[in-house]
């Protein structure tokens, strides 16, 4: 198993520094959120400029690190975000945790501000801050190639964010290998605010697992299974964009800025759709046989194929949302934000919201500086995203997050501002899926769709079912129930998700819907770490995460009225097979108040000291 | 003596996510018949398929007794992306 060796940098004074990790801090918190919460809660001051000097930032890997496990190649990006003000937070897999952890660290905390652009150079044990003036205004892949070259080893993985993260957009990312993003919350920002341009890193040291034999029985096992298990199976054929025609299917299709949830378009933005046309090849992430990352490349667009392909979310976005029904513009679209740097989920939603204000007069041809903002207009929507990257005219305002946006247009734009805590939604129709709904409603981070597993996959007896069956659930739930049952599946998926943050893994290989089971997951842990452990100890890490990430936001002064949906989702859809409905209004905040007395807090949604001190956080509690 | 011949149809959408050879295939199925047992005739497991079935525009669970002329799409379960 990794050391829990932390790397210590301050960028105002230039100290490097680390300290070691006792391994129960490590066991208590996995890693990734929960790790980092722990150093924010610490460390981090309530009210401080999420821009300013005295933020921190916070990388963390996992106990499962630089093992050449299939899904074990997560790690966290976190700071107070300064899209919501509160909790950020985002994961992103490919080859950076792998690299940090060979290079001696299981996380990095970054303070201060750097008084010119720089960028840490971390080398098996040895960081450096060096000059980064000449990537300044240099997109991605500029950048990283500059650095590889620099440093002399083409092997030197980049963590960076883009113009938009030096340009602060609110929801600027940080991407490895200009492809695997820490998408969401604007973590690429707080880079920006650092002057911190990226994080390179090199390592060659072997991570050793208690038990070598076992870890390499558990990956042979992934290699000989994972074809077997159905989802997996078709996410290296088609990626996550197969999602797209169940959604169409279900009426469950984000379209026009979530007026509608079915689009006409639906069969041109279709996985299938994307192998027959613009896909190049597919790849994966670290030690993963899956692949299931797309690569994508088109002639007319000029769309370059370093950058990858677009995920489900990017087609979403930029397809249906924006009513776009071509995919070679989606994908010259997620270009462009990999290029600069910025969250495609955030953006996409960022225009289809000045799509409709436009669709509906609020903002003109003078407002857009003459830029055609209807639904479905492909020149208008990519000169947008570029000018959001380059905060230009409207894109400055919209570079802000549609909740600083609709301030600034005002006329009562605020209703087509689809957002909770001020984080844009994901392309989740939440009308046709209450637990999504919650999620969306409950994440700590703001609008996020991956709180857990979709309600789709347990609305019937499916393997995934049957794969929380060890959690103690066995019959199906309605995706539209808004009872307790929904309720339950809803907290323990939640914990599955929130431990998969924490130990670094991939929803898309783990249980309830992928190859490797629960039970599989002990297996795997017990194997790199030597503990004797058990669901029961992760759906705990799990819980101790989302119980940190809420006390942070009730630190920032977060309350209940924020636990809640735009409004346009308590009113009914009007096209498509869910014509008529809407979400319950009442049944909802019903649930999120029973969601409260279940998780162990308080009538305001604070965690309560009794549930502090069972999650061995005591010392959260106010004295 | 007469026969009856006692045969609805019912037509699948997206029958390769069943890992049958053709898109659409038309089904018959004596009255009383579920999606799941109709599959299972065809020895179709549908749980291993991951895959859910919409009847206008709705899910329906695996139990769903089919009615002579229903058109079922077959979709992927996703899990988020």
């Amino acid at each position: 198993m990794i050391q829990g060796k932390v790397l210590r940098v301050n960028l105002t004074t230039g100290e490097i520094g680390e300290e070691i990790l006792p391994e129960a801090i490590l066991r208590r918190y996995y890693g990734g959120s929960a790790l980092a919460s722990y150093f924010l809660l610490n460390e981090l001051l309530p009210g401080t400029d999420p821009l300013g000097e005295d933020n921190v930032l916070v990388v963390t890997c996992s106990v499962l690190s630089g093992l050449p496990v299939p899904g074990a190649s997560r790690y966290t990006i976190a700071a107070k975000s300064p899209l919501t003000g509160g909790f950020g937070e985002s994961e992103a897999g490919g080859f950076f945790a792998p690299e940090l952890a060979k290079a001696g660290f299981i996380a990095a905390v970054i303070k201060g501000r750097a008084s010119k652009p720089v960028y840490l150079w971390v080398k098996d044990g040895v960081a450096e801050i060096r000059d980064a003036a000449h990537l300044t205004g240099k997109m991605t892949g500029e950048a990283e190639e500059l650095i590889r070259q620099e440093l002399g080893d083409s092997r030197v993985i980049v963590a960076q964010t883009g113009p938009g993260g030096e340009k602060l957009v609110k929801y600027a990312c940080v991407l490895n290998n200009l492809k695997h993003a820490n998408g969401r919350t604007g973590m690429g920002a707080v880079f920006g605010s650092k002057n911190l341009r990226a994080i390179a890193v090199r390592g060659t040291q072997k991570i050793e697992a208690a038990d070598e034999k076992a870890i390499k029985e558990l990956t042979k096992w992934f290699s000989d299974n994972w074809r077997d298990n159905v989802a997996n199976d078709r996410l290296n054929k088609y990626g996550t964009a197969h999602n797209l025609s169940s959604l169409q299917a279900t009426g469950t299709l984000p379209t026009f800025n979530f007026r509608q949830g079915v689009f006409d378009g639906a069969e041109n933005l279709r996985g299938e759709t994307m192998s027959a046309t613009i896909l190049e090849k597919n790849e994966g992430c670290y030690a993963c046989p899956v692949r299931c990352k797309r690569v994508a490349k088109d002639e007319t667009y000029k769309v370059d194929s370093r950058y990858g392909g677009p995920e489900y979310e990017t087609i979403g976005g930029f397809g249906s949302l924006c009513g776009i029904d071509d995919l070679r513009v989606v994908a010259k679209a997620h270009e462009l934000c990999n290029k600069y740097g910025i969250d495609t989920i955030s953006a996409s939603v960022a225009v289809s919201f000045a799509m409709e204000c436009f669709d509906t007069g609020i903002i003109d041809l003078e407002t857009t500086g003459g830029l055609d903002l209807s639904f479905g207009n492909t020149e208008s929507v990519l000169k947008l995203v570029e000018m959001i990257g380059e905060r230009q005219g409207i894109g400055h305002i919209l570079g802000d997050g549609v909740v600083a946006a609709a301030r600034q247009f005002g006329k009562g734009s605020e209703k087509f501002a689809i957002h909770v805590k001020g984080q844009e939604f994901a392309a989740h129709e939440p009308r046709g899926k209450t637990g999504v709904a919650l999620g969306f409603a409950l994440s700590p981070t703001g609008a996020d769709h991956l709180e857990m597993a979709h309600d789709i996959g347990f609305a019937d007896y499916t393997r995934a079912l049957e794969n929380i069956g060890v959690l103690g659930i066995h019959e199906p739930v309605d995706t539209m129930d808004l009872t307790y049952k929904k309720l339950r599946l809803f907290f323990n998926l939640q914990l599955t998700n929130s431990f998969n943050n924490c130990a670094g893994l991939c929803n898309l290989v783990t249980a309830p819907a992928f190859t490797f089971t629960f039970e599989k997951l002990v297996e795997i842990v017990t194997a790199a770490t030597g503990w004797r452990t058990s669901m029961w100890e992760f759906m705990k890490v799990g819980e101790r995460a989302n119980v940190m990430a809420r006390i942070f936001n009730v630190r920032e002064g977060f309350t209940p009225a924020d636990d809640t949906l735009p409004d346009r989702f308590f009113q009914p859809l009007e096209h498509g097979p869910l014509t008529g409905v809407a979400i319950d209004r009442e049944k909802f905040h019903q649930l999120i108040r029973d969601y409260y007395r279940l998780s162990g807090w308080d009538e305001e949604g604070v965690p309560t000291r009794a549930k502090l001190g069972e999650l061995d956080l005591e010392w959260l509690a106010p004295r | 003596m007469m026969t009856f011949i006692n045969e609805n149809q019912t037509y699948f959408q997206n029958t390769n996510y069943l890992g049958l050879p053709d898109k659409n295939t038309t089904f018959s199925f004596t009255a009383g018949t579920t999606i799941r047992q109709l599959l299972e005739q065809y020895d179709i497991c549908y749980k291993k398929q991951g895959v859910a079935f919409v009847v206008e525009g709705h899910l329906v669970q695996s139990t769903y007794l089919l009615r002579d002329g229903d058109a079922v799409t077959v979709i992927p379960i996703i899990a988020g992306g």
